[in-house]
């Protein structure tokens, strides 16, 4: 069982990650709930597991291989470099989901001190008919519109595997330094 | 002969940490993961600093690091884990197998260059 405080938290930290984790090059990101997904816009998912002993959470974003949502991938590269390969492309689809879903795996930390995540992986969107067998006590659904023109979209999943309640006070900021070197 | 070896199973990471490392100045090779860069450093004795992902296949960051001290014996080559994790419990296992440092991802290279040329020049 999932408190509603905890389906709130997790909700809150999803869409902090996405924020976080989905701007390539400085690009304006917003990020709305949605009902469900449109069927049949979206072809590839990258997926990312975060899990503890009582919970998994699956963390989805769903993209096209088309020419926007490459060149939106690529928007850091210098004038005149070639366009992405496929191994590239998929590959950046996959780090950025990487860095979302890490944002996510350490906002659980404190709450759950021995959660891990997995590393992520490209699979086809008809993949996500299977996920209704997990029964998952939360699925959200996200749009998120980058640069102002380019609309993903993302899903969380969690299956719970015993009483998961945590709350994520709103008004506390947890800011971890990204990119500064820690040194022991 | 390389300076400095970047370990990320994403060629995205290792085309940025690289590339970076590279246009200011540095000779930087990579590993695509833990048991690649175990092996690579095994054969390339000027490495001065390791920079590694914690989360990879067939070797993780941190048993790479562990290896790397005990199995190779090099006890003097940094090593710098560039992960999205920030787990007090991960970072207590590198300080134990002797890690320098830690960088939460993404990679911001300004704020490390300096500390990074130190690093390879000590």
């Amino acid at each position: 069982m999932i408190t509603e405080r905890a389906k709130a938290s997790f909700d809150r930290l999803l869409v902090s990650s996405l924020r976080s984790g989905m701007p390539v090059g400085g690009a304006s990101v917003s990020v709305e709930p949605v009902a469900a997904i449109e069927k049949n816009k979206d072809k590839k998912i990258v997926i990312l597991t975060v899990s503890s002993y009582l919970f998994r959470a699956l963390a989805i974003i769903y993209f096209k291989p088309d020419a926007a949502t490459r060149a939106y991938f690529n928007r850091t590269a210098e004038e005149g470099a070639p366009e992405l390969s496929d191994e590239e492309f998929y590959d950046r689809v996959s780090e950025c989901g990487n860095v979302c879903v890490g944002a996510l795996n350490r906002d659980l930390g404190p709450f759950f001190p021995h959660v891990g995540m997995s590393t992520p992986n490209i699979i086809d969107k008809d993949c996500m008919q299977y996920v209704d067998l997990l029964g998952c006590g939360l699925v959200k659904h996200y749009k998120v519109v980058l640069a102002g023109e380019l609309t993903m979209h993302a899903t969380l999943c969690v299956a719970d595997y015993g009483l998961v309640d945590f709350h994520v006070d709103p008004a506390v900021e947890v800011e971890v330094d990204t990119g500064e070197l820690e040194m022991f | 002969m390389a300076q400095i070896l970047v370990v990320d199973d994403s060629s995205t990471v290792r085309d940025e940490v690289a590339g970076f490392l590279k246009r200011n100045g540095l000779d930087v090779a990579t590993a695509v993961d833990g048991k690649d860069g175990l092996s690579k450093l095994k054969m390339d004795s000027k490495v001065k600093l390791v920079v590694s992902d914690v989360n990879m296949p067939n070797m993780d960051g941190l048993t790479m690091a562990e290896k790397i001290r005990g199995e190779l014996g090099n006890k003097t080559v940094n090593i710098v884990m560039l992960t999205t994790e920030n787990s007090p419990i991960m970072k207590e296992r590198g300080k134990a197998a002797g890690i320098k440092g830690w960088i939460v991802k993404p990679f911001k290279g300004d704020a490390v260059l300096a500390t990074f040329k130190k690093l390879v020049e000590a």
